[in-house]
């Protein structure tokens, strides 16, 4: 309702102030804002908020209208929400979008109608891949650098037996195919339990009897929560260190997991510590609304925004799908992250940060800046042929 | 509403005041309740004439939904060969475990398809090459022979004359010899062996075309949404066609219908207006049960 | 497979069955007494989780919110009892699963606008949060066992209160011949209340166990509620003693088939197939013998 009063200030300011800016940016939102998944999406727009905030609801200097639509965590409900709003809403972007299943849905019907799909959270390979397309820009990140990166930094480290426990699906294939890829040391075991499953002992039964020198465990959400109070409970916490991904580590998740949730190793596409004006501003304006730092759902969301403000003031008009598709790719912007750039296929390539979570100087959860690595080297990026 | 004439027309009626409003959201809901009518349809036969409630019809939903969807990941576009396939598997997965599942009745019936509902959708779920817990998206809708591909505003009327059939099929088998001999061996299971006549191959038969058309409104689901997954076998869908039969009134042949169309209206009513539009369903529900006895008396006070 | 991770798989096994027994119990007696089906117990379980984390937070003794929990979860269950449920005993089983299922949805969103979507947290006492040594080498948490230890007790309390009690023998009388009770010029209402109150008690019990090992948050109670069924199923419905068995078998069933068929049957298959476990037994079960191990012919027509 605020902003609704907000937007309307703001056109009738626009059209006082400057007769001339007769422009509009129709935005659209797509993230399960209700459903299983609706703490992924309620975050993702917290980020939405804290960008629509920071720039005074004119991205890129233009009055921007935000249709948000709650795809419930379904690819049915994600592929009817987004003819509304294609053809009711007609809008220019489609934003967010937390679940690859949902974004695999949804972008046929968007490409067709030449949207453009920013997408912040949901990204799978095969959009970096053969299935790239101009009008898609992954601006997060694609599961496998995680298991690339880890998998790598665990060799580093001289973890030399490793036994690997997660969420069994896609995006758990991704990031454990990717480990093995790059991990020189040996995998002593792997078991992948299904979403509904939230009792570990058995499994964390058979850990112990492996004897590995660390766990990587991919959980979120319900498991998220349960895994690590769980091997804490074994008594598995103080003998064998957990190395995990920033969905298992982050500031919601740390008041389920309590004492339970400090120790883990994890590794992330974005740190709150990360020095950069434009992060320092996010960070601190996040904190003073919601009282912790922000997760990687806001941050990316909030970047995508960076991104799309800077594209818009480079003085072109979101109805003039080349022109903005081009500025998206080629403009340099202030992101969240530090030094990021997009790859030809249109995949925003990114260093990584390991960090551990740990209590600051005032007991409060934080996510300690351990060490960064480089971009990893895109492997999809062959495959992708964009005309 | 007991004539199929007259369902046939009130949904012809409401097909073309979708059309003349021409708004592609509001007809793709519309394409939905359709749909999803058939299935509630293939669910009410089961209740309202073999006495059975079955509690895990989303696993022949799921079915022919993602058997359509993989013969058309191999190229075929054909609707009448992808629905027709659907259907057979639906048909044939009905006769396996109808043959299964009619060993039980009442509660326990309910309770056993629940559970081959939950391990269609475990097994689904099971599948990496389909894309397991994701599922899988179509790249290109279907076709018809003669009229070429289907686009999604072509689909609301497809679903609709499909709907029509089923329609018809649901009052032709309470019509038939069959229905009367299911109904009979549900109202007086007794009386009827004494004649000696046995009901179960019936029941069989009745419970596999309700398989076929529930995997047939599957197929078209995926269709018109061009994404299939195992959410499609949840029990939680199972559930929502339940409540679309109770909706709608056990009994009348309008009644499915009526009741797809009060539950995704409810939905989509309620989705826009909040967040917390669950609790509302469920509460409508509730009430529904509840006042289920009153409703109908005042329904029968009121007619005339 | 070594030695102690057997022995410690069949404790974790027997823990889980026993959980499983708190909620299954709940539902049988409802069923065996009232001929109702309640999908919503499961909700009951979650109030009991969220009403421990609540009291915890504001109390900061576990204790204390474990019998603010357990009081309040009897209240909600007589509330819907009268409510809801009373209602429920003339009608069929499917406009039961019905109403019942939209208590659930009601009652998960109802946390959600309470709460929150994301998981409150709940913190073990100190004194609970190690480990016991039941072998060399085999250490196993002592909130587990003491879970364990606590349903037991309850169990043989419960058994007590049937077998042995006077409320026990109303309990049973109305299960098998609820007419004649009624005729005898018992208040079977209030046998009614008093039986869905224990279930409503147990099942929060169970909420308040598990709430340190497991998330509590919307809809955790679900997942195990159609687990329950199957438990009541197998163990035939209205019968405690069956449900108890039927607990621990498919609690044990459950975890060896979770641990032992990736390892014969390899990977995706073996995974499938050890979720499905469960549901199999189920469906055998209602194949060949619907009334379960210990269960009463008749009881589900």
């Amino acid at each position: 309702m605020q902003r609704n009063l907000l937007v309307t200030v703001a056109l009738v300011a626009a059209m006082v102030v400057s007769p001339s800016s007769a422009q509009v940016l129709k935005l659209g939102f797509m993230a399960p804002m209700s459903g299983p998944s609706a703490s992924a999406g309620q975050e993702m727009k917290r980020g939405l908020d804290a960008a629509l905030e920071k720039f005074n609801n004119r991205i890129g200097g233009l009055e921007t209208r935000v249709s948000i639509a709650d795809d419930k965590g379904l690819p049915d409900t994600g592929a009817q929400e987004i003819v509304r709003l294609i053809e009711r809403e007609r809008i220019d972007v489609l934003s967010g979008l937390g679940l690859t299943n949902v974004m695999l849905a949804v972008t046929d019907p968007a490409i067709r109608a030449d949207v453009i799909v920013l997408a912040s959270h949901a990204g799978t390979g095969s959009y970096a891949g053969k299935d790239c397309h101009p009008n898609i820009f992954l601006t997060g990140f694609l599961n496998d650098i995680f298991g690339i990166t880890m998998g790598s930094w665990l060799t580093k480290r001289d973890v030399k037996r490793l036994y690997i426990m997660g969420l069994d699906f896609q995006a758990g294939y991704d990031i454990f195919d990717a480990l093995e890829s790059t991990y020189k040391g040996q995998v002593v075991g792997k078991k992948l339990t299904p979403f509904t499953q939230v009792d570990f002992a058995p499994e964390l039964a058979q850990v112990r009897a492996a004897k590995p020198d660390g766990l990587f465990a991919f959980y979120f959400g319900a498991s998220g929560v349960s895994f690590p109070k769980q091997y804490a409970q074994s008594g598995l916490k103080d003998q064998i260190p957990l190395y995990t991904v920033m969905a298992m580590s982050n500031s919601m998740l740390i008041a389920g997991q309590g004492d339970a949730g400090y120790g883990m190793i994890s590794n992330s596409v974005w740190n709150a510590q990360v020095d950069n004006p434009s992060n320092r501003e996010f960070v601190s304006r996040f904190r003073a609304k919601h009282g912790r730092e922000p997760t990687s759902y806001s941050s990316m969301m909030y970047d995508s925004m960076l991104l799309l403000d800077a594209a818009l003031r480079t003085g072109v008009d979101p109805t003039n799908r080349a022109a903005l598709k081009k500025a998206l790719r080629t403009v340099k912007f202030p992101s969240i992250r530090g030094d990021v750039q997009f790859g030809p296929n249109q995949v925003l390539q990114q260093g990584m940060v390991i960090q551990q979570a740990v209590k600051d100087s005032g007991g409060e959860f934080m996510l300690k800046l351990l060490d960064t690595t480089p971009a990893p080297i895109d492997t999809y990026a062959k495959d992708c042929k964009m005309n | 509403m007991n004539r199929p004439e007259r369902v046939a027309v009130a949904i012809i009626v409401a097909i073309a005041i979708t059309f003349l409003i021409g708004d592609p959201y509001f007809s793709r809901i519309v394409a939905k309740a359709c749909v999803f009518a058939m299935a509630a349809i293939a669910v009410e036969l089961l209740i309202s004439q073999c006495g059975l409630a079955s509690f895990g019809h989303a696993g022949f939903f799921a079915a022919g939904g993602y058997t359509a969807g993989i013969l058309a990941l191999q190229g075929i576009t054909d609707a009448l060969l992808l629905w027709g396939a659907a259907a057979g598997v639906g048909a044939l997965a009905g006769a396996i475990l109808g043959s299964l599942c009619l060993r039980t009745r009442g509660l326990y019936f309910l309770m056993i398809t629940l559970a081959f509902g939950q391990m269609t959708y475990l097994g689904l779920q099971g599948l990496r090459q389909y894309g397991g817990d994701d599922g899988f998206r179509l790249r290109h809708g279907v076709a018809l022979p003669l009229l070429g591909a289907i686009g999604t505003s072509d689909m609301l009327l497809v679903s609709a004359i499909v709907l029509i059939a089923i329609v018809g099929l649901s009052a032709y088998l309470r019509r038939a010899r069959i229905g009367a001999l299911v109904r009979a061996a549900r109202d007086q299971p007794r009386r009827l062996a004494s004649l000696g006549i046995d009901a179960r191959p019936y029941n069989l038969v009745m419970f596999t075309i309700s398989a076929a058309i529930t995997a047939l409104a599957g197929a078209l689901n995926v269709a018109l949404v061009l994404y299939a997954s195992p959410e499609l076998s949840s029990w939680f869908l199972s559930g929502n066609l339940l409540i679309m039969v109770i909706f709608g009134g056990i009994g009348p042949l309008a009644g499915p219908v009526l009741g797809a169309a009060a539950m995704i209206g409810l939905e989509e009513v309620l989705s826009v207006a909040t967040e917390r539009w669950p609790f509302f369903l469920g509460l409508a529900v509730v009430l529904r049960v509840l006042l289920g006895d009153e409703l109908k008396r005042i329904a029968a006070l009121v007619k005339p | 497979m070594s030695w102690p991770l057997l022995i410690e798989q069949t404790f974790n096994g027997v823990q889980f069955g026993l959980v499983l027994f708190l909620l299954a119990v709940g539902v049988t007696l409802v069923f065996g007494v009232m001929n109702t089906v309640n999908l919503a117990h499961g909700s009951l379980l979650m109030t009991g989780g969220y009403l421990l984390a609540e009291a915890q937070s504001r109390t900061g003794s576990w204790l204390l919110a474990v019998v603010v929990a357990l009081v309040g979860v009897a209240v909600l269950g007589y509330l819907v009892e009268r409510l809801v449920v009373r209602r429920l005993y003339a009608k069929n089983h499917l406009e039961q699963v019905l109403a019942t299922f939209g208590l659930l949805l009601c009652f998960n969103e109802t946390v959600v606008w309470i709460w929150g979507r994301e998981p409150v947290p709940v913190q073990l006492p100190r004194m609970l949060g190690g480990h016991v040594e039941l072998l060399p080498e085999v250490p196993y948490p002592t909130y587990r066992l003491v879970v364990s230890l606590v349903v037991l007790c309850v169990a043989v309390a419960l058994w007590f209160l049937i077998a042995r009690t006077r409320i026990g023998m109303l309990i049973r009388a109305g299960a098998e011949r609820r007419q004649l009770v009624e005729a005898l010029g018992v208040n079977i209402g209030l046998v009614c209340a008093v039986v869905f109150a224990l279930g409503a008690v147990l099942a929060g019990l169970g909420g308040v166990l598990l709430g340190p090992l497991l998330t509590v948050q919307p809809g955790m109670g679900d997942p195990l509620l159609i687990l329950a069924l199957a438990v009541v199923i197998v163990g035939g419905a209205g019968s405690i003693g069956g449900t108890f068995v039927a607990s621990l078998v498919l609690g044990i069933a459950d975890t060896y088939a979770r641990t032992l068929l990736p390892l014969i049957l390899g990977g995706g298959a073996g995974r499938s197939i050890a979720a499905m476990a469960v549901y199999l037994l189920m469906a055998l079960t209602l194949i060949f013998k619907p009334t379960g191990i210990f269960g009463r012919a008749g009881g589900a027509e």
